[in-house]
């Protein structure tokens, strides 16, 4: 597409438009999305207030809205450009994905024994498989015991650039806080008082 | 998908929070996430104002009146739940008025297939009227889902400016308590995952396939 440079002017500020089309149809390259930019604001803190690049909120927008991820990087120099630290995006085509709980856990012959619940198809029945720990990564083998939940993704992965494909099979167990003791106290408690209660209605 | 794209999925928490204890090590400590998670996790900036840290998989801000914790891994989304669900377990206390899931997707497109998408979704020939070349820049609809819980789902459509030729489509769904209740909240949220994931992409589709036109 060929673009022009060009100058307008949104909201009383002026702003470099990165092109106008000469095409006469679809959808237009934005300057960039309407709501503050959450999503980059460490930059802001190094650019003297006149010279942050962010847009006053619209106003009708829903609080939760994440900023979108979809927003150029800024055109303005910062006085201290602090290196970006962002997240590397992962291209993966899900085939399939199970929620699995472990029932029960044979360490001399490192396997489990788990109950598979399909992600992708939750109609389907569940089933009950034995995986080998080797599939567990070491930071999550503390964790493989009988209740445990985790999830196992199939699919692949496809690297950026070449769009080489990589089958891959993920084994990931969840993480909840650890319980405490006086939050065990305190379920005890109310347990007890619930006993309580129904074996004196009787 | 053989065309390139960035999958994403946000959790936004509106509230009064401390962003000073969001640091990868109290994570860790919590057992939220991976102890090498919490090693590898590059630190922003961890303040009483701000936190900005990101770990493998996962990127957290909490200001003080906002937790946002984003990812790109589309084999982490439900992790993402887990982790946020986790914190708030820890911090039972917080106040929170709003809870907020949000999807994002980048999708390599061909101007002409986004162009015809622009037209679907906003016809033009209104606009031919009063504008020369109008061009379709973003849109925004706002409406009740229809699948899951009830709650208001704002669409967002725009050409993507991470992959070139493509489009951005966000989809943000809102949940609000009078309660200020961060469990009841979450666990609202937690009912709708599956429901919130699904429509999510139902509404990408129908747009980019041009489901909107018919």
């Amino acid at each position: 597409m060929n673009f022009d440079r060009a100058i307008s002017q949104t909201m009383g500020r002026q702003e470099i438009v990165s092109g106008l089309p000469r095409a006469t149809t679809g959808i237009e390259q934005p300057v960039r999305n309407s709501a503050p930019d959450f999503y980059e604001a460490p930059d802001f803190y190094w650019v003297p207030p006149e010279k942050r690049e962010i847009e006053p909120a619209a106003g009708n927008e829903s609080p939760t809205t994440a900023a979108p991820t979809n927003s150029p990087r800024h055109t303005e120099v910062p006085l201290i450009r602090k290196p970006p630290v962002e997240l590397v995006p992962r291209q993966l085509e899900v085939l399939q994905r199970f929620e699995g709980t472990v029932r029960s856990v044979h360490q001399p012959a490192g396997e489990m024994v788990v109950e598979l619940r399909d992600l992708t198809h939750p109609d389907a029945p569940r089933e009950v498989a034995i995986l080998e720990l080797s599939d567990v990564s070491d930071p999550d083998l503390e964790m493989v015991a009988p209740g445990a939940v985790f999830y196992w993704t199939i699919g692949y992965e496809v690297r950026t650039g070449t769009r080489q494909k990589t089958r891959i099979s993920e084994l990931r167990f969840r993480r909840y806080p650890t319980w405490k003791q006086r939050d065990v106290d305190q379920i005890q408690r109310e347990a007890d008082a619930l006993a309580s209660f129904f074996g004196s209605a009787r | 998908v053989s065309e390139a794209q960035i999958e994403g999925v946000t959790i936004v928490v509106v509230g009064s929070f401390n962003p000073a204890i969001f640091h990868p090590a109290w994570l860790s400590t919590h057992n939220l996430v991976r102890r090498d998670e919490a090693e590898a996790a590059k630190v922003e900036v961890v303040h009483a104002e701000l936190a900005s840290l990101v770990l493998p998989w996962v990127h957290l801000q909490v200001a003080r009146d906002r937790f946002q914790a984003s990812t790109l891994d589309p084999a982490h989304f439900d992790h993402l739940l887990d982790l946020v669900v986790g914190v708030f377990a820890i911090l039972a206390e917080t106040p929170v008025t709003a809870v907020g899931f949000t999807y994002n997707i980048h999708r390599e497109m061909s101007t002409e297939k986004r162009d015809v998408l622009g037209d679907g979704i906003a016809p033009k020939e209104g606009w031919a009227l009063l504008l020369e070349h109008p061009k379709l820049r973003s849109m925004t609809m706002q409406g009740r889902a229809q699948r899951g819980a009830d709650c208001l789902v704002t669409v967002t459509v725009e050409p993507s400016v991470r992959i070139e030729p493509g489009v951005y489509t966000q989809i943000n769904r809102h949940y609000q308590s009078a309660e200020r209740n961060v469990a009841r909240l979450l666990t609202d949220l937690k009912a709708d995952w599956a429901a919130a994931l699904e429509d999510a992409r139902r509404i990408v589709q129908a747009i980019h396939d041009g489901g909107m036109s018919s």
